[in-house]
């Protein structure tokens, strides 16, 4: 009767150490996904890109929903995220590193949140004018 | 008796290997995640055909010829390639940590299409970038290179065909 049980409890610390295993292995894929520094370059990346394509006049809306959520997590300040420096886009999610990337297109090129209701709506407001 | 007692030391000694294994997968799971997201994104391609359009749209604009670029004879002016930069709006100085330009492009004007008659060239940027874009080597430490083409309809109904290479350095970023 004693063995069953011994069996039975063995087989289930067995489940449970595996279970934890893959528990921390999933979550550290998922948390290398949304990282911070990967976020920065991509963003960073894309809205340089987004400012070499753009013509002196136009406004563009960027969704940046992902860096708010992660900047409410954080604590850093959503309207410290992205700015426009030097013919550079800078991407900054938290209080150490950022990225920055260089574009082509001579314009200046200035960005800011937009709130609606006093809160963050994640979505980023970019204004290119010509110099 | 005896029976059982082996049959529970081999249960711990499958456990072992069992977490063993475990372990050898995670790590390998890890050291090919890691070298995936390590890995930059590369995104010269894109920005070579972003490149290359604003050239042609400088050049051409709504397919006319740009009549600060082309003489009402249909000449290419000189004062205009000059300036070629500040005409098209381009920054491509070297700024920050780049000592050298990180752009190239190289625009070519032919008669035909065959490529055969090169009629004029202009060239702005690193034009050591070029040497990557003949070179057969794929590697992501050369810069990217992109050609587009088109034709294009200069004054006096001419027809030239226009090709652009561009090519992007920032390998530091990108590779």
């Amino acid at each position: 009767m004693n063995r069953r049980g011994e069996v039975l409890i063995e087989n289930v610390i067995f489940i449970l150490l595996n279970l934890i295993f893959l528990s921390i292995l999933v979550a550290f894929l998922l948390k290398q996904g949304s990282g911070a520094i990967i976020m920065e370059e991509a963003y960073a990346k894309q809205l340089a890109l987004v400012v070499d394509s753009a013509r002196p006049g136009e406004i563009i809306q960027v969704n940046m929903e992902d860096a708010l959520k992660l900047t409410s997590e954080s604590g850093f300040a959503f309207d410290k995220v992205l700015s426009f420096n030097n013919s550079e886009a800078r991407v900054q999610l938290s209080s150490k590193g950022g990225y920055s990337y260089h574009y082509f297109n001579n314009v200046e090129a200035s960005a800011f949140p937009l709130i609606e209701n006093g809160e963050y709506t994640g979505m980023y407001t970019v204004t290119i004018i010509s110099k | 008796m005896s029976l059982q007692k082996n049959k529970k030391g081999a249960d711990k000694l499958i456990s072992i290997y069992w977490f063993m294994i475990l372990t050898i997968i995670a790590g390998g799971v890890v050291m090919m995640v890691n070298g995936y997201y390590s890995s930059p994104y590369d995104v010269r391609e894109v920005e070579g055909d972003i490149f290359a359009s604003k050239l042609a749209n400088c050049i051409y604009p709504a397919g006319t010829a740009n009549p600060n670029f082309v003489s009402v004879q249909g000449i290419i002016k000189p004062e205009f390639i000059e300036n070629f930069e500040s005409h098209c709006k381009l920054n491509i100085e070297p700024e920050g940590e780049f000592e050298k330009a990180q752009y190239y492009a190289k625009i070519t004007f032919y008669r035909t299409e065959k490529k055969k008659s090169e009629e004029q060239v202009i060239e702005i940027g690193n034009k050591n970038f070029l040497v990557d874009c003949k070179s057969k080597d794929t590697s992501k430490n050369l810069a990217t290179c992109v050609e587009n083409e088109f034709w294009m309809m200069f004054p006096g109904d001419r027809l030239k065909f226009v090709t652009v290479l561009t090519a992007i350095g920032k390998t530091d970023q990108n590779a």
